[in-house]
């Protein structure tokens, strides 16, 4: 305490709000990120931004996975724009705090500052009202047509499911598929996989995007025509070459869209064989565990399958391939019985 | 197209992801604690001054807050920072 007043401090202020943030219900609470965005957002930042952590490691691929997948902690341009936005809710043009930023943080916050107040392009309300419930589809697709580039993100972010068809939704998807811009397709790639929008334009958008040179906005697509299943001949190809690709999250969005399958081409196979045998001598579970699920459906005998693929090159992956095999199918055996027991309780 | 950026220092889809998170919060805790204001470091520091104990700290910044602090307990274990040379 009295070696460190500055360390014990910001961790004392850093949990209080934690608790702020908890017994007001907020769910994300546990993301050290928000929390530190809450702190500076409360007036209480100043000492946490002596303190800087990085990590440039370990990022999600998926840049759209804000809560499911986020960062360890807020960097410092992150920290410059929430400093901005709390002296513009604040009103503050020249706020005092800048002469308490370190020099790092100094120029972006006051750079950021200057830009809100010049354009006012800020998705946060200034007038305390809930800005993120309460809107229609309708709203948010208007938001997507006239806001900046963030305020698009967010809209799009927002647009929820419907049952019925709504021909201003699809083409609010379509146009912004063919923004050209990357961080609106990747977006709304994302939206899609959650409206699930049958429309042939917006399907034949996907495709197109699915030839994309990208990996991210390939492996999104892919994925979201697989959820849609709208694959064809193309898309399966793509998927197919998919397998082969050094990056982890590329292969998987391959596998998963050919797992879809109940049949695959001849041509698939070797690239699924050689996809396979690298999951097996990475030792990577997940990916092992999604090849066999996929042979199971491909093939009447996989064991067959792997004895003939690692007997002569890799005998020693055999028993891992079989043990999975024998997991797979007892899944898939639990899934069936839990299936047949919901059924019974709902007609009984 | 301009020079220089005039914009702030990160990405479009990072300043839509603070402004949500931040809205977030908001919309959370309510308006009013985003209109609280901006303690400098040195106020900080200065709250733990005149050997404070935490508990204290943490009640001043309870009021701050305007967040109940009564039932947060903060337990420091002395056996624990006598073992690794610590003792604040």
């Amino acid at each position: 305490m009295k070696q460190e007043p500055l360390l014990t401090t910001a961790t004392l202020v850093n949990r209080l709000v934690c608790d702020l943030l908890v017994q007001n219900g907020f769910a994300y609470a546990h993301l050290p990120e928000l929390v530190d965005m809450a702190v500076i957002t409360t007036g209480l930042g100043a000492l946490q931004s002596h303190i800087s952590l990085v990590n440039e490691g370990g990022h999600f691929w998926d840049s759209t996975q804000w809560e499911t997948f986020p960062r360890p902690f807020l960097d410092r341009h992150g920290v410059a724009y929430t400093y901005a936005v709390a002296a513009w809710l604040r009103d503050q043009r020249t706020p005092t705090l800048l002469e308490d930023l370190p020099a790092e943080l100094k120029k972006p916050t006051k750079k950021s500052i200057k830009y809100l107040f010049r354009t006012g392009d800020c998705f946060v309300s200034r007038d305390h009202l809930p800005a993120l419930s309460g809107k229609t589809n309708s709203e948010w697709v208007q938001a997507t047509e006239e806001g900046s580039k963030s305020k698009k993100i967010i809209a799009i972010r927002q647009l929820a499911p419907t049952d019925q068809v709504d021909s201003r939704l699809s083409e609010c998807i379509l146009s912004q598929l063919k923004s050209g811009d990357r961080e609106l397709c990747l977006h709304t790639i994302e939206a899609q996989a959650k409206l699930l929008i049958q429309d042939p334009a917006v399907i034949d958008e996907l495709r197109l995007l699915s030839t994309s040179r990208d990996d991210q906005i390939r492996a999104k697509v892919i994925m979201t025509l697989t959820m849609l299943g709208a694959l064809d001949e193309q898309s399966i190809q793509v998927a197919a070459k998919m397998l082969d690709s050094r990056a982890r999250f590329v292969v998987y969005a391959g596998i998963f869209a050919l797992t879809s399958l109940p049949s695959v081409p001849e041509e698939i196979v070797e690239p699924a064989n050689r996809g396979f045998v690298r999951s097996l001598q990475t030792c990577d579970y997940d990916m092992i565990g999604l090849f066999t699920s996929a042979w199971i459906r491909w093939e009447e005998n996989p064991e067959q399958h792997f004895e003939a693929l690692l007997k002569h090159d890799s005998p020693e992956y055999l028993e891992l391939a079989l043990e999975s095999l024998a997991n797979a199918r007892e899944q898939l055996a639990n899934a069936s019985s839990e299936a047949d027991a919901v059924e019974t309780q709902e007609s009984a | 197209m301009a020079l220089f950026s005039s914009g702030p220092t990160l990405a479009a889809d990072e300043k839509a992801r603070v402004e949500y998170h931040v809205q977030q919060i908001i919309d959370c805790i309510g308006g009013d604690r985003s209109q609280l204001p901006i303690l400098s470091t040195a106020t900080l520091l200065g709250m733990t001054q005149n050997f404070r104990s935490p508990k204290e700290i943490m009640q001043l910044l309870g009021e701050h807050l305007h967040h109940p602090t009564g039932d947060i307990r903060v337990q420091v274990i002395p056996e624990l920072l006598k073992k690794v040379g610590g003792g604040g």
